[in-house]
């Protein structure tokens, strides 16, 4: 125990200063009753500096900039710098939203599917030919469907998927009727016939057999 | 399928809405905004850690809103039953920080043990300081009953073998909430201490403990409570630490005080029910008002703000926000933005510092021969870099101030005051400031 004579109080420390005024301070006696334990080197660490996302944000900037004056000055007839920037983007999702964040399957899932649509709508807007309706989308909702289903089966969480997985498959379903009473998928329609059928089979599946977990689910997260 | 539903039944009350007041916690938090407090106990002998972590283990069957870890749901955060093991951790010399779920398989408190000192750490949505109290009350209780000491809950404390009860888990904010009340009044924004923050993490600790029946004499001489005269005092020493030699056009001290709801309106959760009192008093003009006047004005003020009428008012304002159809129908991720605005608002902008007092704890004749010591802390954050956390026990009052940046002008002035008026005051601090 010390003194500090200009507080006028006694410290409980190790230390021959007062933490209040900085003075030294005088021996008192042995006793402590050790509240704090002190900081010790590399202990603490420097307050973060953002750096490798400062450093990412500037190649970004810089692989964009570089894109658009290629683009420009190279190939003046042909844009496709767009898709730079849009696959750039589409990293920062991947990375902030999908890799790095403990957000739920769900909504991975589901931005995944919503920016990747995005660049595949924006992609075919770059090119001549017309395949994204009756061949990529349709795919990639039969793989996603799929995949889903594969997950339900396997995992020992799937009573937390089904709601998700479910609203999941009906959309892309919907996507696939759109298309098909609308008359958007061009003279090949058999893809979307198959995801559509295959979508509302998944959904009818999970609504079936997943009927008290999404009852369970729904109370506690919807808080219905 | 009959024992999937046989599952479904036997986990259906292991989740738990957040209370009232804990939704606005984890949208808000962040590593600069933890929203934690902690209790520490000095023992008369070093902890075992094997046993703290099955005292831990056994307490967690009598609390099950303890038991629980945090979830996103789609319109709320919610707790769910958590049965990944306990863990318990050696404290380092900053742990007044942000839990760390993952480290901690989840729970929202933290249970801390070095030397002779048990810490444990609660995250505010969990529960408030009263039911972080008992929790810690009652783990000391079976810590000492694991390592086989002589000891009984003597009335004090929920006893050892006791069950938990519904009323313990609910939120007292719906129960007790009343359409009647007074209106709400306008805040103003004020005075922020500003000052330089440490270059490295964490934050400074200084523990002062004063005599008991010093603070009283003090307090009975305004005429006032301990807590009314203590928050007066504060509000006055960032005033003179911060204010009275500085050019600043906001001069307005807001200390916010918290008081617990059980004592007005009765029940035992363990979970938040805290109402604030909120003791401004503007310096712009200062006229050597004494620490003595501003302790009746502060005592008026706390006086009125807890005035059942006021407190059902914005109790019964805060349920009809949590009941309107239309925050109920925003998803988590618009209400996440909603309430981190809100916060940003009317949160902790609204204050200068927070000045929590527990009052005066006791352990049952059993245990008390045990514990040296008690602390109680509260994180700074950075709108509100200096909290103070006050308890009684024994003769002396353990008064902690924790802050976020370096000068320790504020604590110096407080300390002083108390000595001059001839209190024998003993000092700890952890040295955050100084080089290790």
């Amino acid at each position: 125990m010390k003194k500090c004579r200009y507080c006028n109080v006694e410290v409980d420390s190790d230390k021959n200063f007062c933490p209040i005024c900085f003075n030294r301070t005088d021996n008192l006696d042995d006793r402590s009753t050790g509240l704090y334990t002190l900081r010790k080197h590399n202990e603490t660490k420097i307050k973060s500096s953002w750096f490798l996302t400062k450093l990412f944000f500037f190649l970004t900037i810089c692989t964009l900039t570089a894109s658009v004056m290629v683009n420009v000055l190279v190939t003046p007839k042909s844009m496709w710098s767009p898709l730079v920037v849009f696959g750039e983007l589409y990293i920062w999702v991947l990375i902030a939203h999908t890799i790095m964040s403990k957000r739920s399957l769900f909504e991975k899932v589901f931005l995944q599917v919503v920016v990747i649509l995005l660049i595949l709508i924006f992609a075919e807007k770059l090119s001549i030919s017309d395949w994204l309706i009756p061949y990529v989308y349709p795919s990639m909702s039969l793989a996603v469907v799929t995949t889903l289903s594969l997950i339900l089966i396997i995992s020992s969480k799937r009573g937390e998927y089904f709601i998700g997985f479910t609203v999941i498959a009906f959309l892309l379903s919907i996507g696939s009727l759109v298309f098909i009473l609308f008359s958007l998928t061009g003279e090949f329609k058999l893809l979307n016939y198959i995801s559509l059928a295959v979508g509302f089979s998944a959904v009818f599946g999970y609504v079936l057999f997943g009927f008290d977990s999404i009852k369970y689910e729904l109370g506690k997260k919807w808080h219905l | 399928m009959a024992s999937e539903k046989r599952s479904l039944s036997k986990r259906k009350n292991t989740w738990y809405p957040l209370d009232n007041a804990a939704k606005i916690y984890p949208p808000t938090a962040s590593d600069k905004r933890a929203h934690v407090f902690c209790f520490s106990a000095i023992l008369t002998e070093e902890v075992d850690p094997y046993s703290l972590r099955e005292a831990v283990v056994i307490l967690l069957e009598k609390y099950p809103t303890f038991k629980t870890k945090l979830m996103r749901g789609k319109f709320w955060y919610y707790l769910e039953n958590n049965d990944l093991p306990f863990k318990v951790f050696k404290e380092d010399a900053y742990y007044l920080k942000s839990i760390d779920h993952q480290q901690n398989n989840g729970y929202l408190f933290e249970v801390l043990y070095i030397r002779n000192k048990i810490t444990v750490k609660f995250f505010h949505a969990l529960t408030d300081g009263t039911g972080g109290f008992n929790f810690f009350k009652s783990l000391i209780l079976t810590y000492f009953s694991v390592i086989g000491k002589d000891v009984d809950a003597e009335g004090l404390l929920k006893p050892i073998d006791a069950p938990s009860t519904a009323s313990e888990g609910e939120d007292s904010f719906l129960t007790y909430h009343n359409v009647t009340g007074d209106k709400t009044e306008k805040i103003s924004k004020p005075y922020h201490i500003r000052a330089k923050p440490f270059d490295y993490d964490g934050c400074g600790m200084i523990t002062a403990k004063v005599p008991i029946s010093g603070v009283k004499e003090l307090a009975n001489a305004a005429n006032v409570t301990i807590t009314a005269y203590l928050s007066a005092l504060y509000s006055y020493c960032v005033y003179k630490a911060f204010l009275a030699d500085r050019p600043e056009k906001n001069k307005l001290v807001t200390v916010l005080i918290p008081c617990n709801l059980r004592k007005k309106y009765g029940g035992e959760t363990q979970r938040n029910f805290t109402m604030f009192a909120r003791f401004s008093h503007d310096y712009t003009v200062y006229d050597n008002t004494t620490v003595e006047q501003l302790a009746a004005e502060c005592q008026n003020k706390m006086n009125d703000d807890l005035r059942v009428e006021k407190l059902d008012k914005i109790i019964d304002d805060n349920v009809k926000l949590e009941r309107n159809f239309f925050i109920k129908i925003a998803p988590l991720i618009l209400k996440d933005v909603i309430m981190r605005t809100a916060y940003a608002k009317v949160g902790e902008v609204l204050q200068t510092v927070n000045f929590s007092n527990l009052g005066l704890v006791k352990f049952p004749e059993s245990v008390s021969p045990f514990v040296k010591e008690i602390t109680f802390s509260i994180t700074p954050t950075f709108s509100c870099n200096h909290q103070t956390g006050v308890i009684g026990y024994g003769d002396y009052l353990y008064v902690t101030f924790a802050r976020g940046y370096v000068e320790t002008e504020l604590e110096k002035t407080f300390i002083r005051f108390l000595t001059a008026k001839g209190l024998k005051i003993e000092v700890s601090s952890n040295f955050w400031e100084s080089q290790p």
